[in-house]
């Protein structure tokens, strides 16, 4: 447990190293969502305005999902070019562990810095009460969708055993998020086809499911979504040991 | 000018050998750009399956907007990618390197690094902008001018990365606010109508992202009113050159962290 802890403070110290570059964050941030605003406010002005305030809702929950999520992959990258993955596997601590919690503890961070101002905004725009009976869920929702994510990252990074660079890797990531996870398009909106195909995926269980738990009034509708979350979570955790297993074999410590 | 040209060659020959050593990653690259910009563009056909029209533009007419921005923004990647960098040449005292050879830092600084996957998006936007200019029988005469206008308006990113690079010179590397481009890109991606008045006419007026696929795309290809492209040109190129002229001003202030 201290040392988890311990592992949290770092990332919570890497987090508040990075304080300007969180302000400029934010302010990208927000003007994504000021785009969205427009663009769904122009495209719904004929619905009731429930609806608009909904879309708007769920967009900006996707993208302070979006921000505090981990970014794995980027440093599992780095420490393989830069030879500390030799030391880091050396540690009597999993690899994955030493990642998890730093990256528990840079997200923290970010929540603080970007995720508070999005919350203040969420509940400004929202029009409807929060649900506060199913509130615990929903946060649980969460978290499983933070580890889910975590672990695709983790995947993601492990292929820089092979191509030493994940650019492109994740260049390509994020066209599947963007196709499938309902972080930047309502999944309510997609159409029958995307939206069927999209529920048989994990990366939906990251985002754009969990949005959808948002306008949900009823603790009976989040036992489906926990549950996807969960098997994921253990099929990507095995996958993930698997790939480990193998690239492993490949380790080639470039400097340091 | 012959000299620049020399290295101007020099420099891509390195940059795309450089690129080379991740051979596989460089093509999932490309390819993962080009899916990217496909999927944003079935994401706005899904929009239209919600309504017939945004604020009076069709399908059509929004996708052109958006090829529009789009081939702009994948010139600013493919040539210009390197100036987001320019926090981390500050930090780690490249930018002294830039500063003391006796070739313009500007110059340099662009040319240095490239964008591998921007390749993957410009070919798909350009694909996109030669589809609609086809099946929406465009005059040859007013694609080329739109294509010249891209080139232009990359010029817009530039500055605005300029801009932002400007506020890593004045904090020794600290701030960075050039990675903004990429969130002002979503401006341009859009009609101005969708917004409000002040935003309108910031985004004509101070942060001119108007003119880089809207007003073109209202005044030459819709009303095909083709000297308007001229003015898009010429607004591109002043606002560039009065970033750059603000950019030199910095450079004399900057004072290296001494890495």
């Amino acid at each position: 447990m201290t040392l988890r802890l311990m592992m949290i403070r770092i990332g919570l110290k890497r987090s508040v190293a990075n304080r300007y570059a969180f302000g400029f964050y934010l302010f990208g941030n927000f003007i994504s969502i000021a785009v969205m605003f427009f663009l769904w406010q122009s495209v719904l002005r004929h619905r009731p305005s429930a609806v608009f305030a909904e879309t708007i809702t769920y967009l900006i929950f996707m993208q302070l999902l979006t921000a505090v999520f981990p970014k794995t992959s980027f440093a599992i990258h780095d420490d393989i070019r830069t030879g500390n993955i030799a030391r880091l596997l050396l540690r009597p601590v999993p690899l994955l562990t030493h990642y998890f919690w730093e990256s528990v503890g840079y997200s923290f961070g970010k929540l603080i810095f970007i995720g508070i101002p999005d919350v203040i905004l969420l509940v400004a725009v929202r029009q409807s009460a929060l649900a506060w009976q199913t509130l615990p869920l929903l946060v649980m929702a969460v978290m499983l969708g933070y580890v889910l994510y975590f672990e695709l990252e983790a995947i993601i990074g492990l292929f820089s055993f092979y191509t030493y660079s994940i650019w492109g890797i994740n260049t390509f990531k994020a066209a599947v998020l963007l196709a499938v996870s309902g972080n930047v398009f309502p999944v309510n909106f997609y159409p029958a086809a995307v939206k069927t195909i999209a529920q048989f995926l994990p990366f939906q269980y990251a985002f754009g499911a969990i949005g959808k738990l948002l306008s949900q009034q009823q603790a009976a509708d989040f036992w489906p979504t926990l549950f996807m979350q969960s098997l994921y979570i253990a099929t990507l955790f095995g996958v993930y040991h698997l790939q480990l297993k193998i690239a492993i074999q490949r380790v080639v410590v470039q400097g340091g | 000018m012959t000299r620049y040209a020399r290295l101007l060659l020099a420099y891509f020959k390195i940059n795309f050998k450089s690129l080379a050593i991740y051979d596989f990653d460089f093509y999932f690259s490309i390819v993962g750009m080009m899916i990217q910009n496909l999927i944003n563009v079935a994401a706005l056909r899904f929009l239209y399956l919600l309504v017939p029209t945004i604020q009076g533009y069709t399908f059509t007419e929004l996708l052109t907007t958006y090829a529009i921005a789009s081939t702009s923004f994948a010139i600013f990647r493919c040539f210009f990618i390197n100036t987001l960098n320019i926090a981390d040449y500050v930090r780690k005292g490249k930018f002294d390197g830039l500063l003391v050879k006796p070739v313009n830092p500007l110059f340099q600084l662009l040319n240095e690094s490239f964008d591998e996957d921007a390749w993957g998006d410009l070919a798909i936007s350009v694909l996109i902008l030669t589809t609609i200019a086809f099946s929406s029988h465009m005059p040859l005469l007013i694609f080329l001018l739109v294509l010249l206008m891209c080139c232009a308006t990359s010029l817009i990113f530039l500055s605005l990365t300029l801009l932002g690079g400007m506020v890593s010179l004045l904090s020794q590397g600290l701030a960075d606010l050039s990675e903004t481009v990429y969130d002002f890109f979503e401006f341009s991606k859009y009609p101005l109508s969708i917004y409000n008045t002040p935003l309108k006419m910031i985004l004509t007026w101070f942060l001119p992202l108007g003119w880089v696929a809207a007003i073109p795309q209202s005044t030459v290809i819709d009303d095909g009113r083709w000297y308007f492209a001229i003015l898009v040109v010429g607004i591109s190129v002043a606002f560039f050159t009065l970033v750059y002229q603000l950019w030199r001003l910095f450079l004399v202030k900057y004072q290296s962290t001494g890495t």
